[in-house]
């Protein structure tokens, strides 16, 4: 009755297969009537058998299916993994090491390194779903772990970026399995550190450190730490071990910082030379950990002095793995003094430190010292980052101290009053979008009332000026113009032709040398835009300055993709909640640019629904008087008589009812003016045009109409009045637009509250 | 899924569920003062206890979930109110873009606790450090302590009738000694016995329009608009270029009968419930007058204007004789707003269920009445479960959250249940540090400043690379796709190993490949040399044999 493929059929094609018709077997096997304990002993059984034959073959290729096979059906199958899993895994692991042992001339072939890519991800895939699993991690996993283990760690050498994050679950979920074989990673491990270092990716960079951390997850043995008697009674804590190790790479800061001292001259700084003093250290004679080689620098041969931001880079990468790894436990992690070690090296800076006299003169050496720097301060910049993204609020008492050491980062011209140096800048864009997505995740942790205000304004400087192109060519241009000048007086014009060939495409296509600013950069400096926007009320030029960036990259982003990405509208929106204190809204570009595109926050804005207002009827007015400033007065005395007639102990309540029915206004289609939540700065704009209308035409003030509310209650009639001013003209459609304005029902949006804005209503 | 609620009186501490009745009694548990019991995460309950310097600290989660003290936190001195600040968002990792799970040891950041004379301490609870106190943060008394905004400022009341908003950061940064509170609320006469701030509220202060409920016994309701930034016209002429308005305003006024105990709000902010000890009243705060009318009684009145607000005086539905629609209009005009009386008991505290339909109303003698809003009918009273005759006092807290039934879904849900009890080793887990009693020198840069901190796993815990088959099974297929190629690049060739000798290590054997190579050829010819001479020899053995034979023949 069961119309399905048989095991035995596919397990036979399975030597055959290749192409389509193996991925064909290995979709098929992931059936779920395969999960039946009847075709366990027979089928499956023959399956298995017939996998591991294509796994101990002497083809690469058979040994490469045989892989996949069994990954696959133990994913999928869970009767073969709890049967036969553990088997699979010896015969896929016995492979490895045989390749392993091997490894040059495996290697040398041309599918050497996929070979030992499926064999180790084989492994690994089974050895998970392996885990968690009580019986078959205790019979089959664990004890098949002490061979693997030893293995990988000799493969690690040749293919860390394969091995390492393997090695990295075992060493997180079998600590104790791993013991034995801690020492040999460690070695592994250090030597990777120290000689390749540089050489490997960043990802695998990362997996060296993260793989050494871990190593510091075994605790340490209570017996031989307590020497001294009144330590004993202490209790040891999990993380004493990882602690030890965390410490010693924080420690090993102090030293290079204070080569530093060789070059800046720290004394000037009090603070700074204190906060350097009180950088934690351990003893000597303590620190096991310290294997680094010492830098071996020299001020003659100035680029020796690169080792000094590589080797800060080195240890922030490790502490860096040590604060944000996950542990099976809590760690002590010094947030106080990894505080301070930013400090430091943000404060190593020529900003407002002199350099030693004696180093003022070698421009190459200073040219070096200038792009080490920034380069130190980086590490701060980095460590910090990670520790406010890992740590959120807990790092709170330190965000205002960040924000003022950021300003330390920003350079700035010499010899110039706080003007920052936009070709620095430049060159530290890749830092600076470091520097952004920090301050972004700091301000999101603080309010809105800060004591440095200087270091948001400025970054806002460099974010305008980072998200122009870049073009590489400007500078060329200008110093090609000074070049040809001085050509044309030497009249040496045959030289320069020669090279100007190479030239030609600078000049006619300089739009081909542009460095375009990516998407996530965009996303980034949008969001602190956003943040600055929302909390300050900032100055008119760099305000305006941000609404014409919005804009412009606005419409470049659409014509370029045929939409606004998510961060520009948002930009946008809150642009026009915030029109800070300019007087022109630009909810109308805001609109035009996002036609078509259907964003409920601008239609809401544009057509309010909220907040529900009261209804009121209008009256027609009274009488159309030729005095109008007498007409004013004579209706405001009788809302005034009408109040106090009406009802005394109202009174109250009535007048701030009033004020605010001064301020409802009457919707024109007309006029188009689009109805902002906090539109002021429209009208502001307008006010001013106003005015010189105001005094061409010369027209009058009017009190136009008295609202009344009536509450039909029997014979008691309270009315509530309110005065809305008006301008009104000696023409002739006022008559009949004032007829239409009867009609209207005026809901008592709050708007505006100035009243010249109010005159434009006619 | 169901409603969890959390109410202690003077000498008890409960937790049952709204909808079921299942029903735990805390022990060893008393309290004096309202708002002195706080949730802390999913998992502890942080309360302050009466006539003792001590927080109980009571789990709550899951399978660890148990009647008795966890942990005793000894303090300083006596506290009356207790809130915690949430350290949230940090689970998602902003630099690679991967979600972390919670581990398992995860404390809020800030512990906040107020002094009958108006002492606020502020410890940090990853590290048990007391970041700073407060002394006079108000001149008597503070009845409430609540954080707003993701923690970025916190709201307090007190008995000196003032409602004072901080900023979070000016209470913890070491460079400042003395906070100064953002702005100080003083329109009540009498204590401010309860506040309730909007349950949304906006990513800033800015451009949210939060809105800040405060009851006192002088028998008003007033309500302000928490958008700082609004005021900002009014003091254009500030010293920095940057600048901001500070205070917020005030929208509306309620006055009523009654000296107001509690309130609550309804969680989308549409209508507000009051206790007082002659009831509890609620009223809409979208309120119907006549046809379609409707009145937004916190319309705010604008920026520039110098108005405090409307006040309006609440009218008990009751009282009226037809309670028709006409009157509505009649008395709104004249000021005033009617309201429904939900339930007549002395109420203390109020809270309201995750659908805004449920009241429950905690009374001063010790009981928690369930009341439907809409028919307002009593569904369900809870009790201390208690033996003994005396009177448990009146309702201190009242907490409700909605939880996850265990029993969900047994066969999903036990993966991470295992999980968790392998990795904790049952109640093998980390205690809360210690709460300290000296104030932390945070000017001190020397100082470590350890705190106690465990990062999650992350989301995907498996490497992208290995494309786990179950997770991703196409991802996995692709990817023996690609490696098919390169082996297909080989064809048929099969590379079989040589075993040539296990010991040789990598570098060497090349060379040795090199001198192998050189040796063969030298034996090649060897044997080519063999093999010719052998070929010679056979010749001529076989001239020879012929040669015999011919001789043998002839003779």
């Amino acid at each position: 009755s069961e119309e399905f493929i048989a095991v035995s059929t596919l397990a036979r094609n399975l030597e055959i297969a290749k192409g389509n018709e193996f991925h064909t077997i290995l979709a098929t096997l992931r059936s779920p009537v395969y999960i039946n304990e009847q075709l366990l002993k027979s089928e499956l059984s023959f399956l298995v058998t017939k996998i591991l034959k294509l796994i101990r073959s002497g083809n690469d290729f058979d040994l490469w299916k045989g892989c996949h096979t069994s990954v696959v059906t133990c994913a999928y199958n869970p009767l073969v993994l709890s049967t036969h899993g553990g088997q699979l895994l010896a015969a896929i692991y016995s492979r490895l090491e045989q390749k392993t042992g091997f490894y040059s001339s495996v290697i040398s072939s041309s599918h050497g390194k996929q070979l030992f890519n499926i064999l180790i991800s084989s492994v690994a895939i089974i050895i998970d779903l392996m885990k968690n699993k009580p019986t078959l991690s205790r019979e089959a996993l664990v004890p098949k772990l002490k061979a693997i283990i030893p293995t990988l760690i000799t493969l690690s050498q040749y293919e860390p970026e394969l091995v390492l994050p393997v090695l990295q679950r075992i060493l997180k979920r079998n600590t104790t399995t791993f013991k034995p074989f801690t020492n040999k990673f460690r070695t592994v491990l250090i030597n990777l550190i120290i000689s390749d270092y540089a050489s490997l990716g960043t990802k695998t960079q990362r997996l060296v450190c993260e793989n050494f951390a871990y190593l510091h997850l075994l605790k340490i043995q209570v017996s031989d730490t307590s020497d001294d008697e009144t330590q004993a009674h202490h209790k040891i804590y999990a993380d004493s071990n990882w602690r030890t190790g965390l410490m010693s790479i924080l420690s090993q800061f102090k030293p290079i910082i204070q080569l530093c001292g060789e070059i800046l001259d720290f004394e000037q700084d009090n603070e700074l030379y204190k906060l350097i003093k009180s950088l934690p250290v351990i003893d000597e004679s303590n620190n096991k950990e310290e294997f680094l080689p010492s830098l071996k620098l020299d001020f003659n041969a100035p680029l020796t002095l690169w080792e000094i931001p590589q080797r800060l880079s080195l240890l922030a990468d490790m502490l860096v793995a040590f604060i944000s790894l996950p542990t099976p436990f809590p760690i002590r992690v010094p947030l106080g003094g990894i505080n301070s070690l930013c400090e430091v090296l943000l404060g190593v800076s020529n900003k407002y430190l002199p350099l030693k006299k004696e180093l003022r003169r070698d421009n190459e050496l200073n040219g070096v010292i200038n792009t080490i720097l920034p380069q130190i301060q980086f590490q701060g910049i980095r460590l910090w980052e990670i520790m406010v993204s890992k740590y959120g609020k807990c790092g709170l008492s330190f965000f205002e101290g960040i924000l003022s050491s950021i300003e330390l980062f920003i350079p700035l011209k010499k010899k110039s009053n706080n003007e920052i140096d936009f070709n620095v800048v430049g060159s530290l864009k890749f830092e600076f979008a470091t520097v952004f997505r920090l301050v972004n995740m700091i301000l999101s942790h603080l309010g809105h009332q800060l004591n440095i205000i200087s270091v948001i304004s400025q970054l806002i400087e460099v974010a305008l000026f980072l998200s122009h192109d870049k073009t590489l060519i400007d500078s060329l241009f200008k110093n090609r113009k000074s070049i040809m000048k001085q050509q044309t007086k030497t009249k040496q014009s045959k030289r320069s032709k020669s090279a100007e060939g190479a030239f030609s495409d600078i000049y006619t296509h300089p739009e081909l040398f542009v460095c375009k600013n990516s998407m996530n950069w965009f996303n980034e400096i949008n969001d602190f835009f956003i943040t600055a926007l929302n909390n300050w009320i900032l100055p008119s030029t760099p305000h305006i300055q941000i609404l014409k960036y919005s804009i412009t990259q606005s419409l470049r982003l659409k014509e370029r993709f045929g939409y606004i990405p998510e961060s520009f509208v948002n930009l946008l929106r809150c642009e026009v909640l915030h029109p800070g204190s300019e007087r022109v809204s630009i909810l109308p570009i805001a609109i035009s640019l996002l036609k078509n595109i259907n964003d409920d926050m601008f239609e809401l804005l544009c057509h309010p629904k909220v907040p529900v207002g009261m209804v009121y009827q209008l009256h027609k007015p009274l009488d159309l008087g030729e005095d109008g400033e007498v007409r004013d007065d004579i209706n405001k005395k009788e809302v005034e008589t009408n109040e106090s007639s009406s009802n005394a102990n109202t009174g109250l309540e009535t007048l701030k009812a009033l004020e605010n029915l001064e301020n409802v206004t009457i919707p024109e289609p007309k006029h188009e003016v689009p109805k902002v939540v906090d539109d002021t700065a429209i009208f502001k704009k307008r006010s001013v045009e106003e005015v010189i209308e105001r005094e061409s035409t010369s027209s009058h003030k009017k009190v136009k109409f008295v609202e009344e509310t009536t509450v039909d209650n029997g014979e008691e009639l309270i009315v509530k009045k309110a005065v809305n001013q008006t301008k009104e003209e000696e023409k002739p459609m006022e008559d009949s637009e004032d007829e239409e304005q009867e009609e209207f029902e005026i809901p008592a949006i709050e708007l505006s509250d100035d009243e010249e804005e109010e005159e434009e209503e006619e | 899924m169901d409603e969890q609620v959390i109410f202690t009186t003077n000498t008890s501490g409960t937790i049952a569920s709204v909808h079921s009745f299942e029903q735990i009694n805390l022990r060893q548990c008393s309290t004096q003062s309202r708002n002195s019991c706080v949730q802390v995460g999913n998992k502890y309950l942080f309360i302050a206890q009466a006539q003792k310097a001590l927080i109980n600290v009571y789990n709550l989660s899951g399978s660890f979930k148990r009647e008795s003290v966890e942990q005793r936190l000894p303090l300083p001195e006596i506290l009356k109110c207790l809130e915690v600040v949430e350290n949230n968002g940090v689970q998602y990792d902003r630099i690679q873009g991967v979600n972390h799970n919670l581990p398992d040891f995860n404390l809020p950041y800030l512990l906040l606790g107020s002094t009958e004379s108006g002492k606020l301490y502020i410890w940090e609870l990853n590290s048990g450090i007391l970041l700073n106190v407060k002394p006079m943060a108000h001149y008597q008394s503070i009845t409430k302590i609540k954080p707003i905004l993701n923690g970025k400022y916190i709201i307090t009341s007190g008995n000196d009738s003032r409602v004072i908003i901080w900023q979070t950061v000016d209470l913890v940064s070491a460079s400042n000694d003395d906070p100064k509170p953002l702005c100080i609320l003083h329109d009540h006469t009498l204590p401010v016995t309860d506040f309730q701030v909007s349950s949304s509220q906006g990513k800033f202060l800015s451009c949210t329009d939060t809105k800040l409920f405060t009851v006192s016994q002088d028998a008003t309701i007033r309500c302000y608009d928490l958008s700082l930034i609004g005021s900002k016209k009014k003091q254009k002429a500030n010293e920095n270029d940057v600048s901001i308005g500070k205070t917020p305003v005030l929208l509306a006024t309620f006055t009523t009968p009654y000296s107001i105990k509690s309130i609550v709000l309804d969680p989308a902010d549409r209508a507000c419930y009051i206790g007082t000890a002659e009831g509890c009243f609620s009223l809409n705060l979208f309120y119907k007058l006549k046809g379609n009318a409707i009145v937004n009684l916190l319309q705010s009145a604008g920026v520039n204007t110098v108005q405090k607000g409307r006040v309006f005086s609440l009218v008990q539905r009751n009282s009226l004789t037809g309670g028709e629609n006409e009157d509505l209009d009649a008395l709104y005009a004249m000021g005033q707003l009617v309201c429904e009386n939900v339930l007549n008991s002395n109420v203390s505290c109020l809270e309201i269920s995750m659908d805004g339909t449920l009241l429950l109303i905690g009374d001063t003698e010790g009981k928690v009445s369930i009341a439907e809003i809409y028919s307002k009918q009593i569904i369900r009273t809870i009790q201390t479960l208690t033996t003994s005759q005396d009177s448990v006092g009146e309702v201190t807290n009242l907490l409700t959250n909605p939880y996850r039934l265990e029993r969900g879904n047994l066969l999903l849900e036990g993966e991470s249940k295992g999980k968790q009890a392998s990795n904790n080793n049952g109640h093998n887990f980390m205690k809360i540090p210690n709460l300290q009693r000296v104030i932390f020198d945070g000017k001190n840069k020397g100082h470590l400043h350890d705190i106690w901190y465990q990062i999650g796993e992350p989301e995907a815990e498996t490497d992208p690379n290995l494309a786990l088959p179950l997770n991703d099974f196409n991802a996995y297929l692709e990817q023996v796709k690609t490696q098919e190629s390169i082996f297909s690049h080989i064809g048929k060739v099969s590379s079989n190993v040589k075993v040539i000798d296990n010991k040789i290590d990598a570098t060497s054997s090349l060379d040795s490949n090199a001198a192998k190579d050189e040796e063969i050829t030298e034996l090649k010819t060897n044997i080519e040399a063999l093999t010719h001479a052998y070929k010679e020899l056979r010749d001529m053995h076989e001239k020879l044999y012929e040669e015999h034979q011919q001789m043998l023949d002839k003779q």
